[in-house]
């Protein structure tokens, strides 16, 4: 009986100890907002590492830092009311070799690591950014400042963790990073819960960037981007993001929504999207991208509310970077969705608005645009129901639906991949070129005034069905709304 | 044509001048003066700046600049302008503890390097110092804590290490958690008209020079609570070579001017002069050689030492040999004044030298070899050493008879003190396996009688004793005793 006693001890110490907590302040780390403390969390971190790990507990306060790296086994927790403030000194934030990017966070090459807590990770990016600018224009940092902004790399992240295993971020708020605002890159086993992210305080300010990692889940959490807001790359030919869950989380992006790529090199494979709220962004809802030889496949999106963005779907390969590699989409499901899209931009009065075009034209219809000889396969769209501004006028901008018009919209094989790339298209709902295996169930497309245009253009497009189609344009009794072009096996019920 | 080619002449020459000594200001480089914001990395960043761009002064004005430890490189001079304080950061993290010698400020393998200006550098070390004990007690840090103070990781406030063309002047250094100032290494290294104000912690040195060659120290200033001018030499490759002291005054809660305490390699070739030592626990100078150095060629001018706890202590030691054989010859001690302490010399100050445990009498200058290693060819010329006197028997005693000078224990391996025999047999001198020994000129007064005599000398070869005087408020008393000594020659 005593001896279980002492079995029973053990195990329990033998748990505590593995789930040991540190304060950092016992390190000597300040609360002030003014201390730069990043020598003392970095001892603190390297010390809970070699103690065999437990959670660096930040109470309330702010406790100021540059660049500091996890190590496996530790957590860093915030409480409620503690903050770690980025330094705004440029010079106190390491470019990673092996990354190649400024960081707050990193951590490269460990395991079992989190950041967990109600407290923030505020990075003080556009001061940061501009203590830069100020330092790029006295000759002390070396950068082109092309769009006179640092490079993306010469600014940084608030998190990086590069090749980690079983990470955890939950529950806490990551605001105003110098650059992109947290980047997992070839990860495995990556669980965002119900963090909530503020990232507008300079250009290319993403909410959450996933690089070729393996089993993510993001869910309950939300997104306020400048730039993309959820952002799954693929940097890497080798490597692909695959097994991935997002589920109800709210996106409000200057760019878009949901967005695989830009950079699309492997590619995106086994993605299940649920319940997902996108509002005031600028460009797409959801746009998937491979342009750079990335394969997408076996995508399935359930449930989405898009209110107020540029554009709702964008599904798009291309031949920018793919060096040889042939990049494909199939296998794309997307379901129950309802959107709403604005005549007015939708970011009007954010912080760091998308751009606006040189020239006025018409609304953008949702898109799938392949290559002529690499087609987009099996895209179904189920459950849709997109309401548009209607308005569209043949005085301000045209595309017609003349062979010579619709084969005049550009391919722009290596051009960046987004919604209004082809600027003016000839259908106001839905745009459909070079794609096979194309079915539209129970989709209801709305215009709230007369459009020029008819609500969906198909071109080159093979064995595509719609199965209770309905459109509401006012004024347009006997309007042929669904217009092919070098189709076949169009089926509509 | 001519007109032409003088103007192209100058502006080459005047271009090429400015270009090389050109200024930074520190702000250019983001550096903040408020004292609070931890500059680290952006001094750092400025260094680097400024040696890439072939060299220059980075200039600090009128303001409190926090740092961490930073490198300065070659061709940078760091130059801070009345008023402006470099502030050593009080967070032990923010310092190279992976170095050996953490520090402030370090350069290794640097040419060229400077720090001038009429400002300051605080190392805050006492804040640092406290920090450390708290972090080692809370087992963040590991630390044998030798004498209940961190033995490892307190941070110096320069150290500089084979360095060349190291110049320092009229700064102010004060507050490093340990040693100050140290050149390791270093060669052509030049120290004027600095104030070196360490009386922060424990080991609180002055100017440490260790193994360095061509050294000018001169017009300086330094109170510390560990040794004020301190040569040391680290590598028994190595030694201090061609140093001159000039001009200086030291305090010190432990010696004034000291040769050691290791000395691996040794010292040679020193000039010592127009110096002042005051209100200093030990000697007013120590040479000493406990680890198998060398001592050759030194000259002591000019010293001028008043409430000092010791005049002159000479020691050959046998503590870290390895091997080694310690040796001291030709050390030339002249014009010199000293009043020795009749209480404790560095009363009331912060990191006061430790009291001994048992109460004695006043200790003499001393010149102490070991059997067999004698100090050779010592000359004090010219001195004047004024003692309080007024020792007693009954408190502490130690006596002329061959069992009693004999029993003065020889502690080769003890750490070399003045005061490490305790009680000696003389009031004025006491000179122990040395020969060739020349005195002249000297004045010994004692202010009270004395229970010793002025002078023993035991175990001495060699001697030449002219013109010595003996103040003592007694009459007709023998003022020297010598003990195993042969071949001394008196006269007037």
């Amino acid at each position: 009986m005593k001896n279980i006693l002492i079995i029973l001890f053990s195990v329990i110490f033998g748990f505590s100890l593995s789930a040991k907590d540190f304060t950092v302040s016992d390190f000597g780390a300040k609360n002030d907002g003014l201390t730069i403390n990043t020598n003392t969390i970095q001892k603190a971190i390297d010390f809970v590492h070699e103690q065999g790990g437990g959670r660096l507990i930040f109470e309330t306060g702010s406790y100021v830092t540059g660049s500091i790296y996890l190590k496996s086994n530790v957590t860093l927790h915030l409480d409620q009311g503690a903050t770690i403030l980025g330094s705004t000194n440029p010079f106190d934030y390491i470019k990673d070799a092996k990354i190649g990017w400024m960081s707050m966070i990193f951590a490269v090459n460990q395991e079992n690591i989190g950041i967990t807590g109600k407290g923030t990770i505020n990075g003080r990016g556009f001061l940061t950014a501009y203590n830069m600018v100020n330092y790029i224009h006295r000759g002390i940092y070396t950068d082109p400042l092309k769009y006179d902004r640092p490079n993306e790399t010469n600014r940084p992240q608030n998190i990086y963790f590069r090749e980690c295993k079983n990470i955890r971020i939950v529950d806490i708020t990551l605001r105003d990073p110098g650059s992109w605002n947290q980047t997992y890159d070839q990860c495995q086993n990556l669980y965002v819960d119900h963090i909530y992210v503020d990232s507008k305080s300079y250009w290319n300010n993403d909410g959450i960037d996933i690089v070729d990692c393996d089993g993510v889940v993001i869910k309950n959490s939300y997104f306020d981007a400048a730039d993309d807001v959820i952002c799954f790359k693929s940097h890497s030919a080798e490597h692909m993001c695959q097994n991935v869950v997002v589920d109800n989380c709210v996106g409000r992006s200057s760019a878009n929504g949901l967005k695989f790529g830009t950079v699309s090199r492997g590619g995106f494979k086994n993605f299940k999207i649920t319940n997902l709220t996108i509002f005031d962004t600028f460009r797409s809802a959801i746009t998937l991208a491979a342009v750079d030889g990335g394969e997408i496949e076996n995508i399935v999106i359930d449930g989405v509310r898009s209110i107020n963005t540029g554009n709702v779907i964008y599904l798009r390969l291309g031949d920018r970077w793919a060096k040889g590699k042939k990049p494909y989409m199939k296998n794309v499901t997307i379901s129950n969705v309802y959107a709403e899209v604005p005549l007015t931009k939708p970011d009007a009065g954010y912080n760091y608005e998308g751009p606006v075009e040189d020239l006025p034209r018409n609304i953008s219809p949702a898109s799938i645009v392949g290559l002529v000889e690499n087609k987009i396969q099996g895209v179904h769209l189920k459950n849709i129901q997109i309401v548009y501004p209607g308005e569209g006028n043949p005085l301000y901008a045209k595309r017609g639906l003349s062979a010579e018009e619709l084969d005049g919209v550009p391919e722009m094989r290596d051009a960046y991949p987004e919604f209004s790339q082809f600027k003016e298209l000839p259908a106001w709902a839905f745009y459909v070129r070079h794609a096979e295996g194309v079915s539209f169930e129970n989709v209801t497309f709305t215009a709230k005034k007369k459009d020029y245009r008819p609500s969906v253009v198909l071109d080159d497009v093979k064995d595509v069905s719609f199965t209770g189609l309905v459109v509401h344009e006012p004024e347009s009794v006997g309007k042929q709304q669904v217009f092919s072009h070098k189709t076949s096996q169009l089926t509509i019920k | 044509m001519t007109k032409n080619l003088l103007i192209l002449l100058f502006l080459t020459l005047f271009t090429g001048l400015t270009t090389y000594a050109e200024d930074y200001k520190a702000s250019l480089f983001g550096i903040k003066s408020n004292g609070t914001t931890l500059n680290t990395n952006s001094i750092q960043k400025a260094i680097d700046f400024i040696h890439e761009k072939g060299g220059g002064r980075l200039v600090f004005f009128v303001g409190r600049y926090l740092t961490g430890n930073i490198q300065l490189k070659s061709n940078v001079t760091i130059h801070l302008e009345e008023g402006a304080i470099l502030l050593g950061s009080t967070n032990i993290y923010d310092y190279n503890l992976a170095e050996r010698f953490p520090s402030l400020i370090c350069a290794t393998k640097a040419d060229h390097i400077a720090l001038t200006g009429k400002g300051v550098i605080d190392g805050q070390g006492r804040d640092v110092a406290y920090q450390v004990s708290d972090q080692v007690q809370k087992g963040i840090l590991k630390d044998p804590m030798v004498n209940d103070r961190s033995a490892l990781w307190r941070p110096k406030a320069i150290y500089f290490r084979e360095c060349t063309n190291v110049d320092i002047t009229g700064i102010v250094i004060k507050n490093a958690a340990e040693w100050v100032l140290v050149c390791d290494q270093c060669s052509y290294v030049k120290i004027d008209r600095i104030t070196v104000d360490s009386k922060a912690f424990w080991n609180n040195d002055g100017i440490d020079i260790v193994d360095c060659q061509h050294v000018i120290i001169s017009n300086s200033f330094i109170d510390s609570s560990d040794d004020a001018i301190c040569f040391k030499s680290h590598d028994p490759t190595k030694m201090c070579e061609d140093v001159e002291v000039r001009n200086c005054v030291a305090r010190s809660s432990a010696s004034g001017i000291k040769f050691g305490t290791l000395t691996s390699g040794g010292y040679k070739n020193f000039k010592i002069i127009n110096n002042k030592v005051y209100d200093t626990h030990r000697s007013a100078i120590t040479i000493a050689t406990p680890d198998g150095g060398v001592v050759e060629n030194i000259l002591v001018d000019s010293l001028y030492a008043y409430n000092v706890g010791n005049a002159i202590y000479l020691r050959i030691g046998a503590r870290w040999n390895k091997g080694r054989v310690g040796s001291m010859s030709n050390i030339r001690i002249q014009n010199m004044y000293c009043e020795i302490a009749e209480g404790k010399a560095d009363a009331g100050r912060e990191y006061e030298g430790p009291i001994e445990d048992l109460p004695r009498n006043i200790s003499p200058a001393s010149i102490v070899g070991l059997p067999g290693q004698y100090i050779s060819d010592v000359t004090l010329r010219n001195i004047h050493l004024v003692y309080p006197g007024n020792s007693n028997p009954a408190y502490a005693f130690r006596g002329l008879q061959p069992a009693e000078l004999d029993s003065i224990p020889e502690m080769p391996a003890a750490y070399p003190e003045f005061s490490q025999f305790k009680e000696l047999p003389a009031w004025g001198l006491y000179v122990r396996h040395a020969k060739n020994l020349t005195l002249e000129n000297i004045t010994f007064t004692a202010k009270l009688k004395e229970y010793r005599p002025a002078l023993v000398f035991d175990d001495v070869l060699g001697g030449r004793l002219t013109g010595l005087r003996y103040e003592e408020p007694v009459k007709k008393k023998k003022q020297v005793h010598l003990y195993k000594t042969k071949d001394i020659i008196q006269t007037k």
